[in-house]
């Protein structure tokens, strides 16, 4: 047996054709079975129908995504009487909304769900998805996406992809459902690997690609510039890619060529859908790829494990597999198949979406401008006033609930407790008293970062604890930290009160210059891997750093 | 595909739906069989077609009630 038969990677590449297919089949399906880790997780499922047949072809699909779902099924209940039960990691709405045809006068079916799904949320802060067949009108759409953690599964869409394949009437005196083998197939594909994976887990940020018969087909070292060949396949598999870029995620390049050659091939290709600039980081060599990645992910700033790389190359998957066993690793030998996984893979799909995804690239860019000229400077500070740095702050902004909620899951470099408040919990913090959520956004003449950090504070008996400090890593790396932190401080004090000021922490793989920071910030080095820090709102009065920096504060609903 | 190649295939399938082992020469039908209910009997059906390559129609799918019932239906298409 080859030693790359124990790699996750290398077993996942062989379930691909199967995972990814068009058509998935049942029997294929049930029979893989992962030797790799896979989280346990628990589905909640409250239904009027069978779920049983989507069920059962689920595991493979949440395996891929490394999670091993404890799928609760409920009884059936039109009625959604839902009761406090043990906690579940997500609650998924699995209705035949033909049943209350007639049952619910126009628009009652809007106004029902949305009280039923209130009702949830009380009871619960996981993450709910309600499946749509279509019969979800506009309001019922904006009465649920009003309701914090709540999104809609696009069952209607799979129904129109299948048309006439979607029903089977056949079973349905069996099994009280008309849904078909291939429709309860593409529900579990789709859940299994997008929705699920997109509710329980972080998103990808990044997409790392090899070139040679992974973006065409050829050799560039062999075939030449004009040798290589852009199929339709690999077309529309670039195509893809470029849509993936524009809704917020990373390009970057991992290739053993000669750099200069795959300079001159994006020069003169212009029939390729993705150019050279579309690239945040280029590691074109003869070196290890395993080093290239490490140097990709310092340069875009992110975890290697949030990076997706294609590569056409079984070695090179086993070699990367080894050094970086955390990151997602797609064989992309097959264009059509590639692109495909794709439009499925887990963790591509974002649960919150924002303006700030739009801005990443950019804003990398700018960073490295940044760096660049303040390397140069003759004057440091003088540089530091002429970027004209604006931070602007927004007390308990419940229209930014989606981005604090994204930040609040983050485990990156900076954050501090890693608390992962999900957007339930945020939510809720948003509109209690007794708590004060600060969301910041950075701004230079060289680029807008838009909101990069969030501040979880709450009231305590004689002062406050700050239970999570969360900033992305674009915004590092500028001395801003402490500034930030202050004023949004005080601006927690002034509506909690209170002169002691308790940080909470937690170790994590990636953060310690959070905790480097609130060591210096506190006085101390922190030595226990968990626990609060408290220090007084007058001693932190000396680490107000004088930079140039124009702080402007937002109004808010309640900040008004 | 002889009727014993169809017959382990079947033990096979029927194996994976139930999520339990099904010895080579146990008897199994829906009657002596707590776990093969009416939801796992269509998810049989479906699994089966998809392997076979056939399609049941709905009176052969009350019929499909033991592995026996199940080879000789399968066996009988295979013949024709």
């Amino acid at each position: 047996m080859p030693p790359e038969a124990n790699i996750p990677a290398i077993a996942k590449a062989a379930w691909q054709p199967k995972i990814f297919a068009v058509h998935p089949r049942r029997s294929e399906l049930l029979a893989l079975k992962p030797d790799w880790p896979c989280r346990p997780v628990r589905l909640r499922v409250h239904r009027n129908m069978p779920f049983e047949f989507v069920a059962s072809a689920l595991p493979a699909f949440l395996a891929y995504a490394d999670l091993k779902a404890d799928i609760i099924i409920g009884d059936y209940d039109d009625s959604l009487h839902f009761q406090a039960r043990e906690p579940a990691d997500c609650e998924l709405i699995w209705l035949d909304f033909t049943r209350y045809a007639g049952r619910l006068e126009s628009g009652g079916l809007a106004v029902w769900l949305k009280e039923r799904m209130q009702a949830l949320r009380a009871l619960t802060k996981a993450p709910i998805l309600v499946a749509d067949d279509g019969r979800l009108d506009e309001k019922a759409t904006a009465l649920l996406a009003a309701i914090p953690g709540c999104r809609i599964f696009p069952r209607q869409k799979l129904q129109e992809q299948l048309g006439t394949r979607w029903l089977d009437e056949r079973v349905q005196k069996i099994s009280a459902s008309n849904m078909s083998d291939a429709a309860s197939l593409a529900c579990a594909q789709l859940l299994g690997l997008v929705w699920l994976p997109a509710a329980l887990g972080p998103a990808l940020k990044a997409i790392v690609l090899d070139l040679d018969n992974t973006l065409y087909a050829g050799v560039l070292g062999e075939d030449g510039v004009s040798g290589v060949r852009l199929t339709p396949a690999h077309r529309a598999l670039q195509e893809k890619i470029k849509q993936l870029k524009q809704q917020g995620l990373f390009l970057a390049l991992l290739s053993r060529n000669e750099e200069a050659d795959v300079e001159e091939l994006f020069a003169k290709r212009e029939d390729f859908p993705i150019k050279w600039q579309d690239f945040s980081a280029t590691a074109v060599s003869w070196r290890d790829k395993s080093e290239e990645l490490r140097a990709i992910a310092a340069r875009l700033r992110i975890d290697p494990a949030a990076m997706l790389v294609l590569d056409d190359n079984t070695g090179e998957i086993a070699n990367l597999a080894r050094h970086f066993p955390a990151t997602p690793l797609l064989h992309a030998a097959d264009p059509e198949l590639t692109a495909r996984a794709l439009d499925l893979f887990p963790c591509l799909m974002r649960w919150h979406r924002d303006e700030t995804d739009a801005l990443r690239a950019d804003d990398l860019k700018a960073a490295e401008a940044r760096a660049a000229e303040l390397a140069s400077a003759p004057d440091a500070a003088e540089y530091m006033r002429s970027l004209e740095i604006k931070l602007q702050f927004w007390l308990d902004p419940k229209h930014l609930l989606g981005r604090l909620a994204d930040l609040a899951g983050k485990t990156n470099q900076f954050a501090l407790a890693l608390a992962r408040f999900n957007e339930a919990e945020v939510a809720r913090r948003l509109g209690d008293p007794r708590c004060a959520t600060i969301a910041v956004a950075l701004s230079d003449k060289l680029s807008d970062s838009g909101v990069i950090a969030a501040i979880f504070c709450r009231a305590a008996e004689r002062g406050l604890i700050v239970d999570d400090i969360c900033i992305s890593c674009r915004a590092l790396g500028r001395g801003m930290e402490n500034a930030l932190i202050l004023a949004a401080l005080e601006r927690a004090r002034k509506k909690l009160g209170g002169d002691k000021i308790a940080f909470a922490y937690h170790r994590g793989p990636r953060n310690d210059p959070a905790r480097m920071w609130l060591g210096q910030f506190t006085g101390a080095a922190l030595v226990s891997e968990k626990g609060t820090r408290t220090a007084t709102w007058t001693d932190l009065q000396g680490k107000r750093p004088d930079l140039p920096v124009t702080i402007v504060w937002e109004k808010t609903e309640r900040a008004a | 595909m002889t009727d014993k190649d169809i017959e382990a295939k079947v033990r096979e399938l029927l194996a994976l739906v139930l999520e339990k082992p099904i010895p080579a020469a146990q008897p199994v039908s829906r009657a002596n069989e707590p776990k093969w209910d009416s939801l796992k009997h269509v998810e049989l059906i479906f699994a089966l077609e998809d392997t076979f390559g056939v399609r049941f129609s709905e009176q052969d799918m009350a019929g499909l009630d033991s592995i026996q019932s199940i080879v000789a239906a399968l066996g009988r298409r295979h013949a024709a």
